[in-house]
């Protein structure tokens, strides 16, 4: 039985790279025969511009948006000077083609004669949530059901720090769990409010080797998936605000966020004629002491990784007129040391020497298409995961292998002056392997992780039109979320108790 | 010759020459006021501050949530009620702000703001277990956020400006009751306890403040508050015990330092 499981992995990795070389060698053969130019038609908005230059529905990015974090948010061009620092002049080819095109559009012309002004910014989300069913009690600070909340609450630095360096840094609040979340165990003291979120410092340059422009950088970041800029993976994918009350699915994959902001990586990328997306990236887990300094709670993770976990990313991205489409493949390898006390009942902060190896490979696809007035989005997303479960084998699981699979596919139109309406539709799905003890009772029937099912969200972004009220202050976005489930963590019996109406008001300041 | 008499000169010249230039000049000229000319606080403005916080809790009755809780000391052990203590909270508070003003003719000033303060603003108290001796509990609470929306009026001197203001405001808690009970050493081993308890608060706040524009486009200030929470009664939840009742009195005093970049407004 464990030699079948194990050939079918092999055979299933085999797959996986064979695929991978595959894209690689039809993105090489493709890119060596288009001409630099064409390669970068989405060159062609600059910061200064509408959010709806950048953004779909934000924070879904149009190729311009993709380009500018590439660029390491250090593209100029607004009324501000861009940085404190004036001695490096920057990746200014790549900057130029940006000017131009903007200049041609909007016709500003006043780049960067103001003083420079700290590029901070803050964001709150207020939201009212309804749940089929009550919330499990006690609920306290929260009435049973139709709560309306505050959370998060976040400060950014967002932009160009010198012509080649920029970040993204995030600190936010966010609303506690009800009472009920507590476990009563000595852990909870680990769970905080406040934390650092998303981060991601960047160096980024321009170069042309042979017929070949090149965009190259260097990511630091602290979340796999966090410096990916299409919003199919992970850390930047639809929903993209979702309530903190309502329940969601227990299973996921471990590069679905179980790690985020856990961990410090730095990787290296390069975009190649503006079509071929390559990065490999290394990140290791902060110690526990920094992790909990960090407003983090280390016993929400699996444990600490043993080594440095490797991250892949291969994107092909062409683009014709107003056609962009893209096809790749990312992933990760864990190998996570559980901790030994998870309740923190003896005090102690120690792992197990053996480890559990978690292999995630996903695979992508986005298509963007660029109407006179609007967008249209397609974006696909499967992840596989491969557990070897050699630490957990017989005390946390059952199996000493089991495979866990995630699906997210998602339309989403966006139409009105800079993208004021949008229409946003996603089928989701989790399936694996059946467990006793990893899925096991009361959080998961049937010893499943299954569940499935649909989100619907209507956006109406009041200040999106150009040169709006607010811009470039403010702006909000008010949303309409309804999810609904036909399974839910290994049932369909009362699945639908947590369908969840969402509706929030994203403020960005 | 006096800087006066110069100035004087200067002035005279160019009002001989006023003719020449204008003859010069387009139709409409640019409106782009500077610093030198009159400031106005009309406008909107973004920002951070800093500074302290202190809050004061008038708490009741932790005795009997433990002594009378069903698995210790069970209802009516407790002898004595009510048993209230004061808990003082310190810590410093680190937030932004988004307000929009008006100014007058007569230079009032109106206007609105949002804030929103992270806190480490924490207090405990060991609190005595009468009917249970030695035994004791430590009661624990945090404040860690705090938004605001609040008015102000004010009167403006040029760049500097005095004001008021008041409005509601939030805030979000965590209480912690935690010990051991032994029931005056009936129970052996004694019996561990740890109720938690959340609180969103709503209330009321006013304060004053100075605020000088120290260049175009950024003004500092420097601002007191005070808050008051009421009474508000949270659950408190041992997972092992189970819940009960805690009363809480909440005031709260702060001193930010802030600054805040203008924007819309004399531009």
């Amino acid at each position: 039985m464990r030699r079948d499981r194990s050939d079918r992995s092999l055979r299933n990795f085999r797959f996986a790279f064979a695929f991978a070389e595959i894209i690689l060698l039809g993105a090489w053969l493709t890119i060596g025969l288009t001409r630099s130019a064409l390669a970068l038609p989405s060159f062609a908005r600059q910061t200064g511009q509408p959010c709806g230059t950048c953004h779909t529905s934000f924070p879904g990015l149009t190729p311009f948006g993709r380009r500018f974090k590439l660029l390491g948010y250090t593209t100029g061009g607004g009324l501000y000077k861009t940085t404190p620092f004036s001695n490096n002049a920057g990746p200014n080819e790549a900057y130029a083609s940006l000017r131009n095109y903007a200049t041609s559009v909007d016709g500003d012309g006043a780049a960067g004669q103001r003083a420079w002004v700290p590029p901070i910014s803050m964001m709150a989300i207020v939201g009212f949530t309804h749940t089929q069913a009550d919330l499990t009690p006690p609920t306290s600070p929260y009435k049973p059901n139709n709560n309306t909340v505050l959370t998060p609450f976040s400060g950014f630095w967002g932009g160009a720090i010198t012509s080649n360096i920029g970040a993204f840094v995030q600190v936010t609040y966010n609303a506690p769990a009800p009472l009920s979340a507590l476990t009563g165990t000595p852990a909870d003291q680990f769970i905080h409010t406040w934390t650092w979120d998303n981060t991601d410092f960047r160096f980024a340059n321009t170069a042309r080797i042979g017929s070949l422009d090149l965009i190259y950088g260097i990511t630091a970041n602290n979340n796999p998936t966090v410096q990916d800029v299409w919003n199919t993976t992970p850390a930047w994918t639809f929903p993209f605000a979702v309530s903190n009350l309502a329940a969601t699915p227990a299973a996921k994959t471990i590069i679905e966020g179980a790690f985020a902001a856990h961990v410090g990586g730095v990787g290296g990328y390069a975009l190649l004629n503006d079509m071929l997306y390559l990065e490999v990236t290394g990140y290791q887990t902060l110690r526990f002491g920094q992790q909990n300094s960090l407003g983090l709670d280390p016993f929400a993770t699996p444990g600490l990784f043993s080594g440095v976990a490797p991250y892949w990313r291969v994107a092909f991205e062409p683009n014709w007129g107003p056609h962009t489409f893209m096809v790749g493949t990312y992933g990760m390898i864990f190998a996570i040391n559980p901790w030994f006390d998870s309740t923190f009942t003896q005090g102690s902060t120690a792992t197990l020497a053996q480890s559990n190896r978690f292999t995630d490979i996903g695979f992508d696809s986005q298509y963007q298409y660029q109407g006179s007035n609007y967008w249209v989005t397609l974006r696909a997303n499967y992840i596989r995961e491969f557990q070897r479960l050699d630490a957990g084998f017989a005390t946390g699981s059952s199996n000493p292998t089991d495979l866990l699979n995630t699906l997210r596919l998602t339309g989403e139109v966006t139409f009105g002056g800079n993208n004021r309406f949008a229409l946003s539709g996603q089928y989701f799905k989790v399936w694996g392997t059946s467990d006793p003890l990893l899925y096991a009772a009361p959080t998961f029937a049937n010893n499943s992780p299954n569940s499935d099912g649909w989100i619907a969200e209507l956006d109406y972004i009041p200040f999106g039109l150009s040169r709006a009220p607010g811009w470039p202050w403010f702006n909000a976005k008010l949303g309409l979320q309804y999810i609904h489930y036909n399974k839910f963590n290994g049932t369909t019996l009362g699945a639908q108790d947590n369908n969840t109406v969402f509706l929030h008001a994203w403020f960005a300041m | 010759m006096s800087k006066l008499s110069l100035v004087g000169i200067a002035g005279l010249a160019l009002v001989a020459a006023v003719p020449a230039i204008a003859a010069d000049l387009p139709a409409e000229m640019p409106v782009k006021s500077t610093f030198v000319q009159r400031f106005t606080w009309t406008g909107c403005y973004i920002g951070m501050h800093a500074g302290g916080g202190w809050a004061h809790n008038t708490v009741t009755d932790p005795v009997l949530l433990v002594q009378d809780n069903v698995n210790l000391g069970g209802p009516g052990f407790t002898t004595v009620v009510p048993n209230t203590f004061d808990v003082s909270q310190s810590g410093v508070v680190v937030g932004g702000q988004l307000g929009c003003d008006y100014q007058t003719p007569s230079n009032f000033v109106i206007g609105i703001e949002g804030a929103a303060s992270g806190s480490t603003m924490k207090g405990t108290r060991n609190i005595p277990l009468p009917d249970s001796p030695p035994d004791t509990a430590l009661l624990t609470i945090k404040t860690d956020f705090m938004p605001a929306v609040t008015g102000r009026i004010g009167y403006a001197f040029d760049t500097w400006l005095f004001y008021g203001k008041g409005g509601v405001a939030w805030a979000s808690s965590k209480y912690s009751l935690a010990g051991n009970f032994s029931g005056a050493g009936a129970i052996v081993p004694s019996i561990p306890f740890d109720f938690e308890g959340l609180s969103n608060r709503v209330g009321w706040t006013v304060g004053a403040g100075i605020e000088w524009a120290f260049a175009p486009d950024w003004s500092a200030r420097l601002e007191y508050d005070y808050y008051d929470f009421g009474t508000h009664v949270a659950t408190m939840n041992d997972v092992a015990n189970g819940p009960g009742p805690l009363s809480f009195k909440t005031t709260m005093q702060m001193v930010k330092l802030g600054v805040n970049f203008h924007v819309w407004g004399w531009q």
